[in-house]
């Protein structure tokens, strides 16, 4: 038996050898790229080594014990537990979106920033070390035991619900990464990133999952960190953006100024308004404005058939006529979203650091609430998706749980401090390089990803120059283009994607490990069958794997809109399923089964009940929401409502008998005198 | 399904070690909510204030409080195995277990 101390020094050992072996790997690329090898191949090194590399891991630790399939053997040490919980919890939309939410939206989006954060003190403090002194599989499991069947099943519900909407997005973000860098067809992608997680998942299950999250961790975090740093060194001198962002700032809020009142912008604006107006006629005018906007495009070709003007304009004119949407209920859709596009490209842009600036002071009001209940909502989210808080078994003990997710709190924030400090590096390239550009004489990047439709420009006023208000962005580029927005070598850019990659990948390998963990155990092990071998659990849970990731797979590949939204609900649907009956089943002994099942389901119903009434996607408005939140927070009355029932419904029946008291006790102490630390876990 | 042995009555010191660690939890909870929401409530009034650079406001909510919450999970994990030493309920078995 090999000491934890051993074990740690065994495993540094061979991240620190890993680690050096990456960095001469990019050097030598480096090198490369200036000895002539092109981007394509370059972008094929960094795909190909990635998927080789976390094949291997996952096929060294292939394994055939429950306990390392479910839990890793509960060996894992806590500073690599935390890297391993961060690769877990870093998705794509924390690596690639979060930098671009920050461009985009500048203080608005620091919500993200606070609630993936802020949740780790909830983790720390109120869940991680007692369900790990529970010491059990899954949550669900942590559910049944305290309050019996019913919240089980509850907890397998939320569980697959929020982790699946999750794990569909990570599968895009690979799908989106793939076919950017290497030139695959997206769906193509979305597939090869399927393998890349079952290599890792199918054979070794958590041990496999732990150990290349591992490596993940490394690469994110370099691959995170170098852009900034160059991008940083080239505006300030200084290659920490974190610190040097300040001053850049302040720089970028004079330009900010500069930019926005200037003529040919407020021209611009002025011309999407007039374009938001006519489009709003033309839906009000429907089905009679189709056909006229049908004759008039007819008309436009015949002209300019006739003037003989060039192939170019009559090809465009024909397929501004085939791209007309064929009915009225089309129309509808189609006009309404170029509207809302015009709308918001006609009204003058937020300073990057201004909170909460609305029209009125009744815009601004419901601006800060639904900051504060997104933060809430993201912040609860986090300490209650089932993926994260299953990484807080793998520890030997309750005392390495709490260190490690001090750890994985450490590293996460590495990531979460510099992306803002990305979005305004960024956006000072761009309002100095880029703004003010001729249109025949744009950069590069802007047509590579235009192609993906990522970035989008459009002269409408018609002077050739490109102003701000011309240039659409897609939250995605900025992390992924920002090497070739600064003209740093192509094989920072192969970096970033690699970085992107294994962010995604390691987001879906916990995400997909969790449901079918919930189905094969919880449901299967649990409540069918609980006569089950462990090579039959193992099988069972191996097939279910495989299953939920083809069906994860083929619902990406069918580019589902509105993906933030879907994450959003994720984080909505955990907050008001699991975090209540988790707290007080810790904290209040007077908590029943009755309180949880009522809590959950309740909490659940007014979730998705909410988000029907006012997202578009359900055909709901906010027109009926409550306090003007926004969808997005949903689970904020979610969890309300889960505490109250809770409370309610546990006090007016009756007390939990007394061996739950106990079983209480047995969670609050690491270790009550004559207990083993494993608890009832060694049973096998 | 769970161990009768912990229905033993509790210690004095193993009660007194739940008090003192629910009092760290809620001071500690409390704090982090302090530093999250007082700056996102007056973000305006914070914004005033320039701090090497930022607006105050912005920039609590973008490092600050991020900063804040690396310590407030360290400290408790630390204070956490100070009180479990005192009151005698650490694990004393850290070795990995047989394979």
């Amino acid at each position: 038996m090999e000491s934890q101390q051993a074990f740690s020094r065994r495993l540094s050992r061979y991240y620190s050898r890993y680690t050096v072996g990456f960095i001469a790997f990019v050097v030598l690329l480096a090198y490369a790229e200036r000895q002539g090898m092109s981007p394509r191949w370059i972008g094929y090194c960094f795909m190909a080594a990635s998927i080789a590399l976390y094949s291997a891991i996952g096929i060294m630790s292939r394994t055939a014990d429950v306990a390392e399939y479910y839990v890793a053997g509960r060996r894992v040490p806590p500073l690599f537990n935390g890297m391993a919980t961060a690769a877990d919890w870093m998705s794509a939309a924390s690596f690639i979106g979060m930098a671009g939410s920050l461009y985009l939206e500048g203080y608005q989006a620091l919500a993200f920033v606070l609630g993936w954060t802020g949740g780790y003190c909830l983790v720390a403090l109120l869940l991680a070390p007692y369900l790990r002194k529970f010491g059990q599989y899954t949550i669900p499991d942590f559910l049944g035991a305290r309050y019996g069947h019913g919240a089980r099943i509850l907890g397998v519900v939320g569980a697959i619900a929020a982790s699946f909407i999750y794990v569909v997005a990570q599968i895009y973000g690979v799908g989106l990464i793939a076919s950017r860098v290497v030139g695959l067809e997206f769906e193509v992608g979305v597939f090869v990133g399927l393998a890349g997680v079952l290599v890792c998942s199918f054979l070794g299950g958590m041990r496999a999952v732990t150990w290349t999250q591992v490596a993940q961790y490394i690469i994110i975090i370099i691959a995170y960190l170098l852009p900034a740093a160059i991008l940083s060194y080239k505006v300030t001198g200084v290659p920490v953006p974190q610190v040097m962002y300040g001053s850049v700032l302040q720089k970028l809020s004079e330009k900010e100024k500069e930019i926005f009142d200037a003529a040919p912008e407020i021209d611009a604006r002025a011309r999407y308004q007039q374009r938001a107006e006519s489009l709003e006629a033309r839906i009000q005018g429907l089905p009679a404005s189709l056909a006229a906007e049908r004759q008039r495009l007819l008309q436009r070709i015949n002209d300019l058939r006739n003037s003989n003007a060039a192939t170019r304009d009559i090809a465009l004119a024909e397929r501004s006529l085939r791209e007309l949407p064929k009915d009225a209920a089309e129309a509808k859709i189609k006009w309404e979203a170029a509207r809302v596009v015009a709308v918001t490209k006609g009204v003058k842009p937020q300073a990057h650091a201004a909170a909460y600036a609305g029209r009125d002071d009744k815009e601004s009001a419901s601006m800060r609430a639904n900051f504060i209940a997104l933060t809430i909502v993201l912040m609860i989210g986090t300490a209650s998706l089932p993926h994260i808080l299953v990484r807080y078994y793998t520890t030997a003990g309750v005392r390495e749980t709490r260190r490690s997710v001090a750890w994985s709190l450490l590293f996460i924030s590495l990531l979460y401090v510099t992306a803002p400090a990305y979005a305004v590096f960024a956006k000072w390239v761009v309002y100095n390089d880029v703004v003010g550009s001729t249109m025949s004489a744009l950069p590069g990047w802007i047509a590579s990803w235009g192609k993906l439709g990522l970035v989008r420009v459009e002269d409408i006023n018609g002077d050739g120059i490109l102003q701000l208000a011309e240039l659409s962005l897609n939250t995605d580029v900025i992390v992924l283009a920002t090497p070739e927005i600064a003209g740093l070598p192509y094989v920072v850019s192969g970096l970033v994607a690699a970085g992107g990659l294994a962010a995604a990948l390691s987001t879906a390998d916990g995400l997909l490990l969790t449901i079918a963990n919930a189905l094969s155990h919880d449901l299967y092990y649990r409540m069918i069958d609980p006569q089950a071998s462990a090579q039959h659990r193992l099988v069972v849970s191996k097939g279910l794997l495989l299953v939920v990731a083809v069906i994860a797979a083929y619902t990406a590949s069918m580019r589902p809109d509105n993906i933030l939204f879907m994450v959003g609900l994720a984080f909505s649907l955990a907050t008001s399923t699991f975090f209540a009956p988790l707290v007080l089943g810790i904290f209040w002994k007077r908590a029943n089964r009755w309180g949880a099942v009522a809590g959950m389901s309740l909490g659940l119903a007014t979730t998705i009940y909410y988000c029907v009434l006012t997202h578009p996607f359900f055909g709901g408005s906010m027109k009926a929401a409550w306090f003007d939140i926004n969808p997005i927070s949903a689970g904020i009355f979610g969890l309300a409502v889960n505490f109250i029932a809770m409370f309610v419904v546990s006090l007016v029946t009756g007390a939990p008998e007394e061996k739950m008291s106990a079983f209480v006790d047995y969670l609050r102490y690491p270790n009550i005198e004559g207990q083993s630390i494993n608890g009832p876990s060694s049973r096998r | 399904m769970h161990h009768a042995d912990a229905a033993m009555p509790l210690t004095d010191k193993q009660k007194a070690y739940w008090r003192r660690n629910l009092f760290l939890t809620a001071g500690l909870l409390a704090l982090g909510a302090a530093i999250t929401f007082a700056p996102i409530y007056w973000a305006r009034s914070f914004n005033q204030i320039e701090f090497f650079g930022w607006p105050l406001g912005f920039y609590m909510s973008a490092q600050g409080a991020i900063i804040c919450y690396v310590l407030i999970v360290w400290l408790y994990a630390l204070a956490m195995e100070k009180l479990g030493r005192d009151a005698g309920v650490e694990e004393h078995n850290v070795d990995v277990p047989p394979r």
